[in-house]
């Protein structure tokens, strides 16, 4: 099975480990990590790693304080991945 | 499957707290027999966590307002204001909830959360953005979903993390509002709105302050938390709610800006009926106690807070606060011990809160009291004598693991 086919639950996978956004994310989402995921790009925040939606926020508090940047509250609804989340903050880091 | 499916989590969470005991949120009283006491299953309870801070639920001149304006003018309003019209009363409230804070204009809305739907959403426009407290009630979330604005948030009581986002975020096209609140309900925490007022202002962001847990039982005169604080003429925006210290339902927004008036098209407004008259009479003599009575109402509110802080706190309680406030918050370590406690204490006749994640802040599993201006001395020793035991029961039942 490819990556791409994979179901929403967790697989350890730790593709792209080597971009530094994608590990300090890993590490930010340490302690909401209560279960020890093994966190990929395909983890879904909320469902995978059982964070509410109030913690969500929360961390994205923590990312906007790493970045220096601003992440409008309208678009965590559209983050459902690991992966998203990266991409967004590459894509705020741009702009 | 079905469309209740994505309910399965609660209801599985539901069913492990029934396990341990009552529905803590499906609580039926038979019968209220005062501002303090409540009946259920026969079993006569000590209320502390209903919101009544003036404890005016029975006031006879309240009581008497209302069944007036049933007799005067019928039962309800059958439609918004904008379709029925405006009954006297709405516009006699409005009118003297501006005298009484200095403002130039006040829409009165049928519920506390359809104040800040409202109020804060028809504020937000597509090029504005807002500002908001992390531990905002869940209505500030809300009507910034569905305002247009861009919203950011910010640290909770963190006037320096305020100015720090307002600072990084690139300034909108349209405008700025920093909404917070006076004491929040959870924690019965109190914002820093001296400095927050000057963050927000510094920054040209105009500011929102709901005053629903704190209108009537803070300031010399009851007009809330900013009057305490000093600043009650810099605030833009100050909303309130009639369900909590006035005693009845339905709540109010309040602006020193008369343009205010335009926000009579918000949705929340226009598109939902008017409060009953009755509501609305029992609000307005509600508020008339407050204004004659000069502050006197809430002294014993605050005596009785002082009481119930230093009891708990005393017998090493986890108190939310660092300060007395008339809601107090007891931390418990995880939401099954919360639950088992909540259920000890309604079985010794105490009625509190019980407040679990997400509705907290931090995740934290609370036991929330509110106090009445109504509870006795003797109210409050009852209420530490539960803790107490329940405290006992906790310490014996550690030491037989």
């Amino acid at each position: 099975m490819k990556p791409s086919d994979a179901p929403s639950t967790v697989t350890p996978i730790t593709s792209g480990s080597d971009d530094p956004i994608f590990q300090k994310v890993c590490a930010l989402l340490g302690p909401y990590n209560r279960n020890n995921v093994a966190i990929t790009r395909q983890t879904v925040i909320v469902s995978d790693l059982e964070v509410d939606s109030v913690a969500v926020f929360d961390l994205i508090m923590e990312v906007e304080d790493s970045y220096d940047i601003t992440f409008p509250m309208e678009t965590v609804s559209e983050m459902k991945s690991v992966g998203d989340l990266v991409g967004t903050i590459q894509t705020l880091r741009q702009s | 499957m079905s469309i209740f499916s994505k309910y399965d989590p609660i209801l599985e969470r539901l069913g492990r707290v029934m396990e341990i005991g009552r529905n803590p949120v499906g609580m039926q009283f038979d019968e209220i027999l005062s501002a303090t006491r409540g009946i259920v299953d026969g079993k006569e309870l000590l209320l502390v966590g209903t919101n009544n801070y003036l404890g005016l639920t029975f006031d006879e001149a309240c009581v008497t307002a209302a069944k007036d304006a049933i007799d005067a003018h019928g039962t309800g309003t059958t439609g918004s204001r904008q379709a029925n019209g405006n009954y006297i009363e709405h516009v006699k409230l409005e009118q003297s909830l501006s005298k009484f804070l200095g403002m130039a204009s006040t829409i009165v809305f049928s519920t506390g959360y359809q104040t800040n739907l409202a109020a804060i959403s028809a504020l937000g426009g597509p090029t504005d953005q807002i500002f908001i407290d992390a531990d905002s009630h869940a209505c500030i979330y809300d009507a910034c979903r569905l305002s247009t604005a861009t919203t950011v948030r910010f640290r909770h009581n963190n006037p320096a993390d305020l100015d720090k986002r307002l600072e990084r975020t690139e300034k909108p096209e349209g405008d700025r509002l920093v909404v917070v609140e006076g004491m929040y309900s959870m924690f019965g925490d109190l914002a820093p709105l001296d400095e927050l007022t000057e963050v927000a202002h510094r920054h040209g962001a105009m500011i929102y302050v709901d005053e629903a847990h704190s209108f009537g039982s803070f300031g010399p005169t009851g007009r809330g938390w900013a009057e305490e604080q000093g600043v009650l003429d810099q605030v833009d925006f100050y909303a309130g709610t009639f369900s909590k210290s006035l005693a009845s339902i339905g709540g109010f927004c309040s602006s020193k800006h008369p343009q205010f008036e335009l926000l009579r098209v918000a949705r929340p407004y226009m598109f939902t009926a008017s409060p009953s008259p009755s509501a609305i009479a029992s609000a307005q003599a509600a508020l008339d106690r407050i204004i004659s009575d000069k502050g006197e109402l809430h002294k014993n509110l605050w005596a009785r807070a002082e009481q119930l802080y230093n009891g708990l706190a005393e017998m090493g309680f986890d108190l939310a606060a660092d300060h007395p406030s008339p809601v107090i918050a007891v931390r418990r370590p995880d939401e099954p011990t919360a639950v088992r406690d909540w259920n000890t204490l309604f079985n010794r006749g105490v009625y509190v809160n019980l407040a679990v994640p997400p509705a907290t802040p931090g995740g934290v599993s609370l036991l929330r009291i509110s106090l009445s201006a109504a509870h006795t001395e003797a109210d409050i020793d009852e209420v530490l004598a539960v803790f107490r035991s329940v405290a006992s029961d906790n310490a014996a039942g550690a030491a037989a693991e």
